[in-house]
């Protein structure tokens, strides 16, 4: 590639019903008008779209001076931007299927490497004394041996699926003088709520509930703020237009009181750290809490990519407990940005839009000698 | 008082307007009854900063930003002894240990030290191990006055920076002319009254201050071989009758250059041997004077200390001498860190290492050895005993400070412990027969006492 070559930045999406065919219009749009200021001609596509006889992919753009979006027909991106959320369960086979057929047609570069399911990542940072302490106490769901001796030890397990998001499909379950008590989500996030008087009709009904999922099981963790409701910090890192990681903002997420996980997919409102945990722990907590989610936030990028190789961006789900210890929840390689957005954070909503491009633009400028990636590894890995 | 090792962790960036606070572990500050509410002094070396501390959850390490540890000489990862004193308000850091070097190869970036790289990574790691920090300087490195000091330290390789001027000195310094030039002195009687520092091996040794200085001990007069500094003829001549050997060597010489041995032939006359750097040779002459006439005019250029020659043990004909390693514990006490054999070469009667002799536990040394039966008992007992004897006897008798000791002794037939030497600048190579060990005992030791001496 030279540099006077045009350079093609693809943002992939999954289609969906409207014009242009998918979510997060407004996302796109900036990375749109951002990588073209930048000399990168940038479009959305899906790899449904890709015609393999002559290499094109018919795609979306935006154009502020023909009015907003046009459908235009583009040679096959350098680099991909994968931002394809394929979760329904036919969906998932057919979208692979496509992506594995265009990278067959010509080496794509991605702009960084998806993560794995949660176990990779939990083995992943766990490999780091340094982070080993933020860490809840995981291990593969395996047997009800396993689960049986959790609840006797502690008294309480939690209990998610290895390739599960926003909280679905979770389980709390805790040991009650009468019994059990299970709180849970279903597969479309619907809360749930059962008791059993014994082991036995409690271990049927888990294995029922989780089928043939891979599941893990945890230390529970309290993560309820003074008024009962629960809160996590979302932190955003990100790889900037030197190629360097930064960390691009952090907000606590509040979800409705009940709720065992605070996604904001559960309707819960954002809030700036600071005010937040100065209210919750007193002043002088709040500033060793702050140190130790800005510590894991700086820390964890380069502790995963030194496993999963480079990377581009982050959300770090990060809890807080009553005492104020700071715990590692899950980490996302696809990070949503609307808690800036519902901040009113606008340097941090700005930063998180731009440094992908930027990064991008970083990508595609570097000289060919640095270029070649194994496609074949990118292909394992993104799918 | 409170002490623990703990990590550093260095943060970039700061959660808080001013930079001066360090976060510690809540378990720690609660133990510790450490106040949070008000300014306690953090100390690292020379250097001093007035911090807050802040609780932290769950982690046990100390943690800092970047710009505090930037201004400190702290690096991420380095574990450290933590020292609380509430008295003085003060969060002691250490110890941070300053090896004074003679020398730094710059250009060489794997062996900036020559043949004395291997041990500064190994006091490298083991300050990782036990607790504690070491760079190495040399003289060119100190600025007068200055309460920092530029040296080299090791982090998978090896760079020059900016420190504090540190807690403990530890003088590596391998000349007299080194040690005596007036920036050294200056620095080592600054760094002492300024920030309460402590310097280890202070100075070279000289031979004759250390006989003479023993010999006001009298529990150690048994150890030292008949020895005066060497005057005129008349001393040759009376020496040389009371005592079959007789030794002249060099006060100021090493590695065993110099050395006369003369040693009375039962058919009369003197078989004399002279060592230099490429071996040996030997001469008879019919009479002393003969002998002094011959060598008067180097005798009186160079000191020289005659000493009575003893009937050592020999293992196939080759001369064996020990070497203790003496060293101060991480109590203060004085300890037998090693006692070797060392067998001569084939063509030297000294058994200095760099002239070809060769290695050998204490057992190995006595067992093939011509000793007498009856001296053969006790023997490993008598040279401990005699090591720790003369180190004590050296503190008592001796101005300076000295961390460690290399200790010569000698058996003779009889099974008799005979002090030949003191040097207060052991060589780090040749202590250990074995090392199978990554980090030597003697090493670990000096660590420890480093931290003994930063806490006092």
């Amino acid at each position: 590639m030279h540099s006077n070559e045009t350079r093609y930045f693809g943002i992939m999406a999954c289609e969906s019903e409207g014009f242009p065919p998918f979510g997060e219009r407004q996302f796109y749009r900036h990375l749109c008008k951002l990588g073209r200021s930048l000399g990168m001609e940038t479009f959305v596509f899906s790899p449904h779209q890709v015609d393999p006889d002559t290499k094109t992919v018919t795609a979306y753009t935006y154009l502020s001076e023909q009015g907003g979006w046009q459908k235009k027909v583009y040679p096959l991106p350098q680099l991909i931007y994968d931002r394809s959320f394929p979760s329904r369960k036919g969906r998932y086979g057919s979208h692979r299927l496509a992506v594995r057929r265009m990278l067959a047609l010509q080496p794509v570069r991605f702009l960084g490497h998806g993560l794995k399911g949660k176990w990779e990542v939990h083995r992943a940072l766990h490999r780091d004394p340094e982070l080993r302490p933020y860490l809840p106490k995981t291990e593969r769901l395996q047997g009800r041996n396993q689960l049986l001796r959790w609840l006797r030890d502690r008294g309480q397990a939690f209990l998610k699926p290895v390739n599960g998001s926003h909280g679905k499909g979770t389980l709390h379950i805790s040991r009650r003088d009468s019994g059990y008590r299970i709180q849970a989500r279903t597969a479309t996030n619907r809360p749930l709520e059962v008791s059993f008087a014994s082991a036995r009709p409690l271990l049927l009904w888990v294995s029922r509930f989780i089928g043939r999922r891979s599941y893990l099981i945890q230390q529970y963790l309290e993560l309820t703020g003074s008024e009962g409701g629960v809160f996590d910090i979302r932190s955003l890192v990100q790889k900037n237009g030197r190629g360097l990681w930064e960390l691009t903002g952090m907000a606590v997420r509040k979800g409705g009181s009940g709720s065992i996980t605070s996604n904001l997919h559960g309707g819960g409102t954002a809030e700036a750290i600071k005010p937040f945990l100065e209210r919750e722990y007193g002043s002088e907590k709040a500033l060793s809490i702050e140190s130790s989610l800005r510590f894991l936030s700086e820390k964890i990028p380069p502790a995963l990519e030194a496993v999963n190789g480079r990377m581009a961006e982050l959300g770090l789900d990060l809890g807080v407990d009553r005492d104020g210890k700071v715990w590692v929840i899950e980490v996302n390689s696809k990070p949503g940005r609307s808690v800036f957005h519902r901040l009113c954070e606008k340097k941090a909503e700005w930063s998180s839009v731009r440094n992908p491009v930027a990064y991008a633009n970083h990508l595609l400028r570097r000289s060919r000698a640095d270029r070649p990636q194994p496609v074949l590894k990118q292909v394992r890995q993104n799918l | 008082m409170a002490k623990t090792k703990l990590a550093i962790q260095v943060q970039n960036g700061s959660v808080h307007p001013e930079d001066s606070y360090v976060m510690l572990g809540e378990a720690l500050i609660k133990k510790w009854k450490i106040p949070t509410n008000q300014t306690l002094t953090l100390r690292y070396g020379a250097a001093r900063k007035e911090i807050r501390v802040l609780p932290l959850s769950q982690s046990a390490v100390l943690r800092i930003s970047d710009s505090l540890a930037g201004q400190l000489g702290l690096h991420h990862g380095v574990k450290l002894i933590l020292d609380y004193r509430p008295g003085s308000k003060t969060l002691a850091l250490g110890p941070l240990i300053g090896v004074l070097v003679s020398r730094v190869y710059s250009h060489l970036a794997d062996r900036p030290f020559g043949a004395t790289t291997a041990f500064c990574k190994e006091m490298t790691e083991a300050c990782a191990l036990y607790g504690g920090f070491v760079y190495f300087f040399t003289a060119e490195d100190i600025s007068p006055g200055s309460s920092t000091v530029t040296g080299w330290s090791y982090a998978g390789r090896w760079v020059k920076r900016s420190f504090p001027v540190p807690s403990v000195v530890y003088n590596r310094l391998t000349s007299r002319k080194l040690e005596n030039k007036p920036i050294v002195q200056h620095f080592m009687r600054d760094v002492k009254s300024r920030s309460g520092a402590a310097v280890f091996n202070e100075k070279y040794l000289d031979k004759t201050e250390v006989f003479a200085a023993l010999r006001k001990e009298s529990s150690l007069q048994a150890y030292l071989p008949e020895s005066y500094s060497f005057k005129n003829f008349a001393m040759l001549k009376a020496m040389c009758k009371k005592h079959g050997i007789v030794f002249l060597k060099p006060i100021t010489g090493s590695l065993g250059k110099g050395i006369i041995k003369i040693v009375r032939q039962p058919e009369g006359g003197y078989m004399c041997y002279f060592t230099s750097l490429n071996g040996g040779r030997k001469q008879s002459y019919p009479t002393l004077t003969s002998f002094f006439q011959a060598h008067s005019g180097k005798m009186k250029q160079r000191r020289y200390q005659i000493q009575q020659g003893l009937r050592l043990i020999e293992v196939g004909g080759r001369p064996v001498d020990f070497r203790a390693l003496v060293q101060r514990s991480q109590t203060g006490e004085w300890t037998i860190t090693s006692i070797v054999g060392r067998i001569a070469g084939n063509n030297t009667f000294v058994s200095n290492l760099a002239r070809g002799g060769s290695l050998c536990t204490v057992l190995e040394a006595v067992t093939k050895s011509n000793i007498t039966a009856g001296g053969k008992a006790g023997a490993n007992a008598k040279l401990r005993k005699a090591s720790l004897d003369i180190a004590q006897g050296i503190e008592r008798q001796i101005p300076g400070h000295f961390g460690e000791l290399g200790i010569d002794l000698a058996l003779d037939t009889s099974g008799r412990v005979w002090l030949l030497e003191v040097n207060s600048k052991p060589s780090k190579d040749d202590n250990t027969p074995s090392g199978d060990s990554k980090i030597r005992p003697s090493v670990k030791r000096l660590i420890l006492y480093s931290q003994y001496l930063a806490s006092k």
